[in-house]
């Protein structure tokens, strides 16, 4: 795991960690990198090379640091980045997942094992998109209004309404394990699957839900250890507002 | 599946402390261990790590903390010497062989405590066991399980918990799909 600075070459960078290039797509970054380093590409793309440097940082879990250097943006930038990853979960990992799952499938017609699999996983397909659908009715815009109080004259009156209905607390409590299921379905098939399937079919589904049970951890410690504690920062912040203006 | 342990580094510097952790967390045995490097208040918590490793700087002055906790001790130090008291690791040893002879080291320090504590879990179940996973799998609720099994909510859990460390799964619909997977039930039982 190597910590990368904005004068890397991205290609460099893929190389040697691969698993990033999900990530670097989130931000609209396409493959074709040539010789050009992370802050030209970001430039050309309209991305900010500090932020998009500390969020491939913090995936590679390199080291601590990149929490405290994280909290230095602005939350509206850390919520869009996991709006781009919420996206990418919807419209391009789970697809992938059911298109591989659909091929090990098909490769043995009669195998009840494999529709069981095929199951569990439509069910933690749904539970997932319900907790992205939560964190983004409720959770996301309570942030963005938040954010908008701040420069308000009478934010704090505001935000002592807002309060009553919804906190970050709320959804600290309400905040549950989504990668756990995944860890069980990854397990079972690797640990007690009891027939000759297509090895290749298998593989590759287990490949991708490694990759996805890995983003989803990440991105859990984004929402937990970055944007929440920002959040309860913004909301003392307004609470201390509204006491002013007693 | 054990508890996970935790591993307790105290190194003069962060660079020696930070690379011991990082060769640690490289080896296969000690991968889901957490690790805490020269925490501030170590002296009052030393019980609680599994595997304490301290850098000869502090021999002297955590000596009296560290002798009734000795078997739990690995002492670092920059020549091959023996102490009485204290196992002791070579940092200066050769490149090659350091891995090694570190992960030799903790197999042994660890696998001594481990069989001082209760006898280690086999990973087979119980028929007990299957019973509570079958129902698990059914969709039954822990007090329908006491019930139809005519044993406390307690024990429902305490098997609950074993099954989850034997098998490694922790969620209810990976416990369905690993009882139907081996017979326990049928496809057709689950709601």
């Amino acid at each position: 795991m190597t910590f990368i600075s904005p004068q890397a070459k991205l290609a460099d960078v893929i190389h040697r960690d691969y698993l990033l290039l999900s990530v670097v797509n989130r931000f609209g970054i396409r493959l074709g990198f040539g010789d050009k380093s992370i802050r030209h590409i970001c430039e050309e793309a309209g991305v900010d090379p500090e932020f998009f440097t500390a969020i491939l940082n913090t995936f590679n879990s390199a080291n601590y640091f990149a929490e405290k250097k994280l909290m230095a943006f602005p939350i509206l930038q850390i919520l869009d980045y996991l709006r781009k990853t919420h996206d990418y979960y919807r419209d391009i990992e789970l697809k992938i997942i059911d298109v591989h799952l659909n091929v090990l499938i098909e490769s043995e017609k009669n195998a009840k094992e494999l529709a069981l699999i095929k199951r569990f996983f439509e069910e933690y397909k749904t539970e997932l998109l319900l907790h992205l659908k939560r964190e983004e009715e409720r959770t996301f815009p309570y942030i963005e209004t938040l954010v908008s109080y701040k420069g308000l004259e009478n934010g704090g009156e505001l935000f002592r309404e807002l309060s009553k209905k919804y906190s970050i607390r709320v959804f600290k409590r309400e905040h549950d394990n989504v990668d756990e299921k995944l860890f069980d379905l990854k397990n079972i098939i690797i640990k007690y699957l009891n027939n000759d399937y297509d090895q290749s079919s298998c593989n590759a589904v287990i490949f991708e839900l490694f990759k996805l049970e890995k983003d989803l951890i990440e991105h859990t410690k984004l929402e937990d250890k970055i944007l929440i504690p920002m959040v309860e920062a913004l909301e003392e912040e307004l609470k201390g507002k509204q006491n002013e203006q007693k | 599946m054990s508890k996970n342990k935790s591993i307790l580094i105290l190194t003069t510097d962060f660079l020696q402390g930070y690379g011991l952790k990082q060769l640690l967390e490289e080896y296969h045995y000690m991968e889901n261990f957490t690790y805490s490097i020269n925490p501030k208040k170590a002296e009052s918590g030393f019980s609680k790590y599994d595997l304490i490793f301290i850098s000869s700087d502090f021999y002297f002055s955590l000596y009296d903390n560290l002798i009734p906790i000795k078997k739990k001790v690995i002492l670092l130090t920059t020549i091959s010497v023996h102490i009485p008291e204290f196992t002791t690791l070579n940092i200066n040893n050769e490149e090659e062989l350091f891995p090694e002879n570190l992960y030799e080291l903790c197999s042994l320090k660890l696998n001594r405590t481990e069989s001082q504590q209760s006898t280690k879990m086999k990973t087979e179940l119980s028929e007990r066991e299957k019973e509570v996973l079958a129902l698990v799998g059914k969709g039954y609720m822990n007090k329908n399980i006491a019930d139809e099994l005519n044993i406390s909510i307690n024990t429902v859990l305490t098997h609950r918990k074993n099954l989850t460390a034997k098998l490694g799964i922790k969620t209810v619909s990976g416990m369905t799909m690993y009882a139907i997977l081996n017979g326990l039930i049928s496809a057709d039982d689950i709601q």
